[in-house]
């Protein structure tokens, strides 16, 4: 057996002194052999059209031998197993097979494998890298939520929140010297970086370290987990969604994650109502098992300026869903000038998506600034987008915060929900907090919610 | 158990040729004095000892009698004369323009990656082209760091204390640490040569 090297060491060095520093090398780093995730592969040649498909299965039954056996016996890949949100996998499955399938007494539905997309509006322009760090300022966003003056005080370059985060996104740079980034996972490619730039952004709206350079996020330096869902492009699918929300929920209580963000979406009447499996909707039945282990669900509520009841995660009402308002300047009021974006200050924000004042959607919903906001970006550097993505990720951070602070502490996320949404309504009815469009001076029967309000956490 | 062999073998490659870079700009570049980061800090305050790669013996400067180069697994030697040459030069900047430095110090790392176990290597390559920008930017930092006169080691341990590796590091994780690793050897080779004059 030859090793590749061997020559360089023989005619280079001393082979002895070599192979003992080799040795120590070997000994001295932790270097650690790992397998690729635990998914198996059927490569078997698909004569019939195949669309992608996730198998919900009932509890009982062990999804990988299941899945196995589904794939031997059908001719098909499977692309992810579930174990904990729900039992079940995806897969790319002939079309000519689903009957069969469905007929299996194991089996508890099928949904249908559906695109799903970030959620940034306006095209990313990221700021010159600079090797230099760049002075930490308030952003808008978590001056006008009043993050600056909660138990941490965002901005005055002290304390922690100690709550994490899971970003279900693009990834997040795991580098940046601005995020506290513990760990993650890989739903997508190989690592959970962050190659697009949306997830890295997500992420510093809502935890940025409160120190001297670059941002700070609501929740100040709270864990991070990425959880990269979403390509480089920022696409991805519900069985993607799925394996970070399936990861959440194995991994929430070891890590300490009580808060998902989910800045995604994609579009379908998906509002049942119910989170039980009628609807025969994977999605739905994950985040509402995960929701039972614990974990606080906050959503975009969308970019298309339309109802949200036909878009999906948004309309599912176990989630905190975040419509976007504009504000310039960190304050309410209205007036200041825009600055990226040719929206009215402290207005709703033109692209966001809303419910209905009477629709069963409007009792979780809330509202947070998205239009023009700095935050991190891939690369360790800063960048100011828009989108109702923006919203979502000062409301996780308003989750955090709450829960860090005590102010949470042993709530259901159904009840942290409702606390954050009364928090909000009463700071906008009394403290004339709120903006244009809100509950207090509604456009038509439009409802984006109330503006977030940390201050009391 | 063949596949935890090959396994092996893969590592010991991949460290043969790390380490191989490390002491040979050590022993034929920079003879004398080099004071390369030693030793990586983990969360725990565990600190693992890399000492074995600075503790090359000590000896008169001498001209390379050899190119750099590297074999890879498949046999392939790939020639990288041009990370010596630079350093032959006595304190002359090389005449490359930013871009192109840059384009040199990722290609080359894109070549130390490959020679990782793939599962590594893979990570390594996805980040070298998802955020080239943070392994540029880590060289440099690292060639600031050396002149505003902190020692490598020092540089490390801050280095290490920013990457906070958990007692556990995830695949992620030990990349970066590896990253940190490849950027500090290849940041002395395109950004600072004078570094160690």
């Amino acid at each position: 057996m030859t090793f590749g090297v061997k020559n360089i060491f023989t005619e280079n060095m001393d082979v002895k002194r070599s192979l003992v520093k080799l040795g120590l090398m070997l000994g001295g780093f932790s270097w650690v052999l790992f397998s690729s995730t635990p998914i198996f592969r059927a490569e078997v040649a698909v004569a019939n059209p195949t669309k992608g498909y996730i198998v919900v299965l009932k509890d009982n039954f062990e999804p990988s031998a299941v899945a196995l056996e589904h794939a031997n016996a059908n001719a098909f890949t499977i692309d992810f197993t579930y174990k904990t949100a729900l039992k079940g996998y995806a897969a790319k499955i002939p079309q000519a097979r689903l009957a069969a399938l469905s007929k299996d007494p194991r089996v508890l539905f099928i949904s249908e494998d559906l695109p799903v997309q970030a959620l940034g509006k306006t095209k990313p322009q990221p700021e010159t890298s600079s090797v230099e760090a760049i002075p930490q300022t308030l952003p808008t966003g978590v001056n006008r939520t009043e993050a600056d003056i909660s138990s941490t005080k965002a901005g005055d370059s002290l304390g922690q929140v100690n709550v994490a985060i899971a970003i279900l996104d693009t990834g997040i740079d795991t580098r940046h010297p601005d995020l506290n980034v513990r760990g993650g996972k890989n739903c997508v490619t190989k690592t959970y970086n962050d190659g697009n730039g949306h997830g890295t952004h997500v992420a510093g709206i809502a935890a940025a370290k409160d120190n001297a350079d670059g941002v700070v996020g609501v929740a100040p330096g709270a864990p991070l987990y990425a959880v990269k869902v979403l390509d480089n492009n920022g696409s991805g699918t519900t069985s993607s969604v799925l394996c970070g929300i399936d990861w959440v929920t194995a991994n929430a209580a070891s890590t300490g994650i009580k808060v998902a963000n989910m800045s995604l979406g994609g579009t379908g009447s998906r509002n049942y109502g119910n989170c039980s499996d009628s609807n025969n909707d994977a999605l739905y039945k994950a985040i509402c098992n995960s929701i039972t282990a614990g974990v606080t669900y906050v959503v975009a509520a969308g970019n298309s300026n339309i109802d949200f009841a036909t878009s999906f995660p948004a309309s599912y009402d176990e989630v905190l869903t975040v419509t976007a308002f504009a504000d310039f300047n960190g304050q309410p009021g209205g007036g200041a000038t825009p600055t990226c974006r040719a929206t009215p200050d402290d207005k709703a924000a033109d692209f966001s998506n809303f419910t209905s004042i009477n629709s069963p959607d409007a009792n979780h919903t809330i509202a947070a600034p998205g239009v023009c906001i700095n935050s991190t970006w891939k690369g360790s550097t800063y960048n100011t987008i828009s989108g109702t993505s923006m919203a979502a990720p000062h409301v996780a951070g308003a989750v955090a915060l709450c829960l860090s602070s005590g102010q949470c502490t042993g709530l259901s996320p159904q009840q942290i929900m409702q606390k954050l949404r009364n928090d909000a309504a009463s700071q906008s009815a009394n403290y004339s907090y709120g903006f244009q469009d809100d509950p207090n001076s509604p456009n038509g029967t439009r409802y984006y919610g109330n503006a977030v309000y940390t201050g009391g956490y | 158990m063949l596949k935890t062999i090959l396994a092996f073998i893969s590592m010991v490659k991949a460290s043969c040729i790390t380490m191989f870079l490390v002491l040979q700009y050590q022993e034929h570049l920079f003879a004398g004095t080099l004071d390369l980061p030693c030793f990586m800090q983990q969360s725990s305050d565990k600190v693992l000892d890399l000492s074995y790669l600075c503790k090359v013996q000590q000896r008169p400067v001498q001209q390379p009698s050899m190119t750099c180069f590297m074999q890879q697994s498949s046999g392939k030697v790939l020639d990288l004369s041009y990370l010596c040459k630079v350093q032959q030069r006595p304190v002359k900047q090389p005449s490359l323009t930013e871009v192109n430095r840059d384009q040199l110090f990722l290609n080359s790392y894109r070549q130390l990656a490959s020679s990782y176990p793939a599962d590594l290597r893979d990570i390594l390559l996805e980040t070298a082209q998802d955020v080239p920008e943070n392994l540029i930017r880590g060289a440099k930092n690292y060639c600031r760091a050396l002149s505003s006169g902190l020692s490598p080691s020092q540089i490390q341990a801050l280095q290490a204390k920013e990457l906070a590796l958990p007692p556990n590091p995830d695949e992620v994780q030990q990349a970066n640490a590896q990253s940190i690793i490849l950027e500090n050897t290849l940041a002395i080779l395109y950004y600072c040569p004078q570094a160690n004059q």
